[in-house]
């Protein structure tokens, strides 16, 4: 059996069919995890034995005819943001190396009921902070499509693994495009849901406005599949919405064509990116039109503030969330006596740079002086371009372009400045500022015979009109099924 | 020495007696063993939210509502920086730009008369837990208890309206009276369930700037507050007069010493960095619920005062001592229903009553003399079936034994002998046996009347009502 052709669905059937048993599906991702992540160095933390028992005892449970939940024994892994009490979160970080959470996040325990089963953690950049994955304490995890290229970031390692098939899926988050844009330099799918889709409960905070969970994985359908189980209400966070299931269910009804779509490209979208993949996504838009969609034009007035907009709200959140780590409670300490030493010692040795970084800018933006002039308004001018995200809908039902301006690029090109890595995420910020859906597919490839990813953008809470779309642009396609040659494959 | 005019205005914190926290589900309960009220929400661990407590934001409103406030509709949590190991998140979950009550006033009974204090503002806000600094073996470290971190507190802003440390003193009683009757909160000082902040200033007399504020901290009681501001004006106004200046600044309240120390001056002041906090979304209140809120403010003082001396004749001072707690007006009230004897009942309280209260520390209803037998007791002495010494002797047996007055009359034989055929029988039975005395009496020595009224007395066993002794004598010797 070949399990790479499968669907998680149809794996789920299969498992409860008895035609697969977990044990022989959490089997072949290990086998592949022990093959080639030495080299791709996606995971921080592996439970094989841990795993494979649990696959075990679906398998018995299952053969004794007991009611099983419906995943039950289909593999997962987790961003290494997501807390679980069973193995170690470090957010990729030296603060909070070896730092095992007391209780599990609530995206964690809805994916445990539902039956899955975890492989690991994955690598991501530093506290989320990052678009390459460059910012892990422990290890920069490689792109599969060529290893001496970046994965993007920052869920470097969920967009890896799931490329490389070390996993079926990985749940993942979305600041500013950390699940969208290496899933575009990963050629995988992410779906990046609306803010207070999934619950943020034992997620790490970044930016707590800006943050959301939600699944890469090797297509559309698995998107929604995953979504039934991680679109639950949840109590414990304030911002969480009422609970949806039924994304998979609706998106069986998809049809085949993009007839009476309207798909909204916004001015100058397209100039500004690199030619192979312009190429990419000029034949993607073709595509769309070939299926019955129509390409309109739609203004962004504000698009160019994005950038700096977003830089202020995360950066200000950010340096707020991370006040906590202070090695008082937990994660790293300085032992040193006096309190004010601790504090600055920990907190010099537990942050890389770039979190630093941020923290520091996002110190002074809320300062007495500076939280008018900088945050206030920044608010202000997220409010206008939410604003200008409503305008753009009352025309389309999806915006459409680029995920990034070029393909994955080479660790540590010094030829990339600072400022040109942030540029990287021109394509994504808008989108978590609007606080709605997005998600990127494979449309192909370019430069280097490197993967390029579509994103589609849709409403708040436009779940099944954007998973309908980009599923109908993808089983046509079919760029999804591309798998990269691994080092170390017989191939 | 120029006359220096003082200018007050106090910043209370107020825990919220809600059963949990204001934002995990964790007992807010005072007093519990260290750590033993915590959760990864209220400790601040990675991936946690806070989840606003519905019963701290009522709470909230009702202290607003009682206090005469003006109830916002849309107030919003703002994050509060700073790093303090008892601070789990090294931020404070408040209300900085958007308070959930704005304005409002408590009327204080200064010696010249009424005088209304108005409001700023009322904003909610979760505490912080708590240093224990070790001894002994463990001197030199300090450990943190955050069953307090996230209880839930309203801090209620009062205007620089007050002009001494005894309207300071006044206006926080008044405030703790005016919480309690809305049973927000206990405001125990010494429990730190209230706590006072206060800003002073002072500014010779006929000016209207304000002077230099100085902020006073640590003042654990309403006496250490009077005290701390009493010599903060001294200190300010001997400071001015000597040509000097006031630095505005921080300043503890040393109470062993009687004096303000500086703790940390403008220029050292916090950045606090407030911002919306964005994992709460604004609390928005419905004018139904706000109205339904509105419904369950009782009678306050202020009202029950005047209703007290309209209705039941009481004066100033015994109106403001039965209203000073809720439940001494309920005890009241609830004693008038069974025997309408105002003054009688407002004078048993007062003197009896509440000294049993204060002496063992108990609530008025707890005594073991419900308002039925206090009502009782007076109806018995008032009729004249027992002697006002009697009833204070039933009283202290009503404490002991939670027995109620009549039980007690009956079982001791207390009652007294009123019936006045018996005393008669009595009367002329003693007359018969002293024939002398009967005789000298006749003849002009009456004070030998008193003793006649010992012979009766000692004859009923003591229970003879003294008043119809004496009115029987009078009519058989003559």
């Amino acid at each position: 059996m070949d399990i790479l052709n499968h669907s998680l669905a149809s794996l789920a059937v299969l498992l409860e069919k008895r035609e697969l048993s977990s044990r022989e599906l959490v089997g072949f991702y290990i086998n592949r995890i022990e093959r080639y992540d030495g080299k791709l160095l996606a995971y921080l933390y592996k439970d094989p034995e841990g795993a494979l028992k649990k696959a075990e005892d679906y398998d018995e449970r299952r053969a004794k005819g007991e009611k099983l939940p419906k995943c039950a024994g289909l593999p997962c892994a987790l961003k290494d943001l997501i807390v679980t009490s069973d193995m170690p979160t470090t957010c990729a970080s030296k603060m909070l190396e070896g730092f095992i959470s007391p209780f599990d996040a609530t995206a964690a325990k809805n994916m445990r009921k539902a039956g899955y089963i975890s492989l690991g953690k994955l690598n991501m950049d530093q506290y989320a902070m990052g678009s390459s994955g460059e910012s892990s304490y422990f290890q920069k995890t490689a792109n599969p499509w060529d290893y001496s290229r970046v994965p993007g970031g920052s869920s470097s390692g969920s967009a890896s693994a799931v490329a490389a098939r070390l996993t079926p899926l990985a749940i993942s988050s979305d600041t500013g495009g950390s699940i969208r844009q290496p899933a575009g330099f990963c050629g995988v799918t992410g779906l990046k849901p609306t803010y207070g889709r999934v619950s943020r409960f034992g997620v790490v905070s970044y930016a707590s406005s800006l943050d959301q969970l939600g699944p890469i994985t090797n297509s559309v359908e698995d998107a929604a599949f995953i979504m039934d189980t991680l679109g639950l209400h949840d109590p414990a966070d304030s911002t969480s919405a009422p609970s949806k299931t039924d994304f998979y269910a609706n998106l069986q009804a998809a049809g085949d064509d993009l007839k009476g779509v309207k798909l909204g490209l916004p001015e100058g979208y397209l100039s500004d990116l690199a030619p192979g993949l312009k190429v990419a996504v000029e034949n993607a838009l073709k595509e769309c039109e070939k299926l019955g969609a129509e390409i309109v034009g739609v203004d962004f007035p504000l698009a160019a503030k994005g950038l700096p907009v977003y830089q202020m709200i995360a950066n200000a959140e950010a340096a707020s969330n991370l006040a906590k780590y202070d090695g008082v409670k937990y994660g790293h300490r300085a032992n040193l006596p006096e309190l004010e030493e601790m504090y600055s010692v920990t907190r010099r040795e537990g942050f890389g740079p770039e979190v630093k970084k941020r923290i520091i800018l996002g110190t002074y933006i809320l300062l007495e002086g500076q939280y008018e002039e900088y945050y206030r308004r920044a608010m202000r001018i997220r409010r206008l371009i939410r604003r200008g995200y409503d305008e753009a809908f009352k025309k389309c039902d999806l915006i459409v372009g680029p995920v990034s301006a070029g393909v994955a690029f080479r660790f540590g090109d010094k030829t990339i400045s600072a400022m040109e890595m942030y540029l990287n995420d021109l394509f994504t910020v808008l989108l978590n500022l609007n606080g709605s859906c997005g998600i990127t597919v494979p449309c192909g490839f370019a430069e280097d015979n490197l993967p390029v990813g579509l994103q589609f953008q849709g409403d708040m809470f436009a779940e099944d009109k954007l998973l309908r779309i980009a599923h109908i642009y993808q089983k046509t396609t079919g760029w999804h099924k591309y798998i990269p040659a691994l080092e170390g494959d017989d191939r | 020495m120029k006359e220096f005019e003082a200018v007050i205005g106090l910043e209370v914190h107020v825990q919220l007696n809600t059963a949990s926290k204001i934002f995990c589900a964790c007992s807010a309960e005072f007093g519990a063993e260290p750590n033993s009220h915590v959760c990864p929400v209220c400790m601040g661990f990675p991936g946690t939210l806070p989840v606003l407590n519905k019963a701290a934001a009522d709470k909230a409103v009702q202290a607003g509502l009682a206090l005469g406030c003006n109830i916002q509709k849309f107030s919003i949590f703002d994050r509060k920086s700073y790093f303090y190991p008892d601070l789990p998140k090294a931020y404070q979950i408040t209300q900085m730009f958007y308070p959930i009550c704005l304005g409002g006033f408590l009327n204080i009974d200064t010696g010249n008369g009424e005088r209304r204090i108005n409001l700023t503002r009322i904003h909610m806000e979760e505490d912080a837990g708590k240093l224990i600094h070790g001894e002994g073996e463990a001197a030199g470290y300090s450990y943190v208890d955050f069953n307090r971190a996230s209880v839930p507190l309203i801090e209620i802003v009062s205007e620089p309206e007050l002009r001494s440390a005894e309207e300071a003193k006044l206006y926080l009683q008044k405030l703790r009276t005016v919480l309690r009757y809305v049973k927000v909160s206990d405001c125990n000082m010494e429990e730190g369930s209230l706590r006072c902040d206060a800003n002073v200033s002072v500014r010779p007399i006929g000016e209207t700037k304000l002077g230099t504020k100085v902020e006073i901290k640590n003042m654990n009681s309403f006496r250490s507050v009077q005290r701390a501001i009493e010599y903060e004006i001294a200190r300010q106004s001997e400071a001015l007069s000597e040509g000097g200046i006031v630095r505005q600044e921080t300043r503890l309240w040393d109470n062993d010493r009687g004096i303000t120390l500086p703790m940390r001056s403008k220029e050292n002041a916090h950045d606090y960095r407030y911002f919306p906090d964005p994992d709460l979304f604004p609390l928005k209140l419905t004018d139904e619920k706000i109205e339904r809120l509105r419904r369950t403010i009782p009678e306050l003082p202020d009202s029950r005062k005047g209703r007290f001396m309209g209705e039941y004749g009481l004066s100033a001072q015994d109106a403001d001592l039965l209203v000073s707690e809720k439940d001494y007006a309920d005890y009241y009230e609830t004693a008038l229903k069974t025997h309408k004897s105002p003054k009688g009942i407002a004078n048993w309280i007062m003197s009896e009553l509440l000294r049993v209260v204060n002496d063992k520390n108990l609530g008025i209803f707890e005594t073991g003399i419900p308002p039925e037998s206090i009502a009782k007791l007076v109806a018995l002495i008032e009729s004249g079936a027992i002697s006002g010494k009697q009833g204070k002797e039933v009283f202290a047996e009503a404490v002991k034994t939670g027995k109620t007055p009549d039980a007690i009359v009956r079982e001791k034989g207390m009652s007294q002998l009123s019936d006045k055929g018996e005393l008669y029988g009595i009367v002329e039975s003693v007359i018969r046996e002293n024939p002398n005395e009967t005789e000298r009496f006749k003849n002009g020595e009456e004070k030998l009347l008193g003793f006649f009224v010992g012979l009766v007395m000692k004859e009923s066993r003591g229970k003879a009502n003294p008043k119809m002794v004496n009115d029987i004598l009078k009519e058989t010797l003559k």
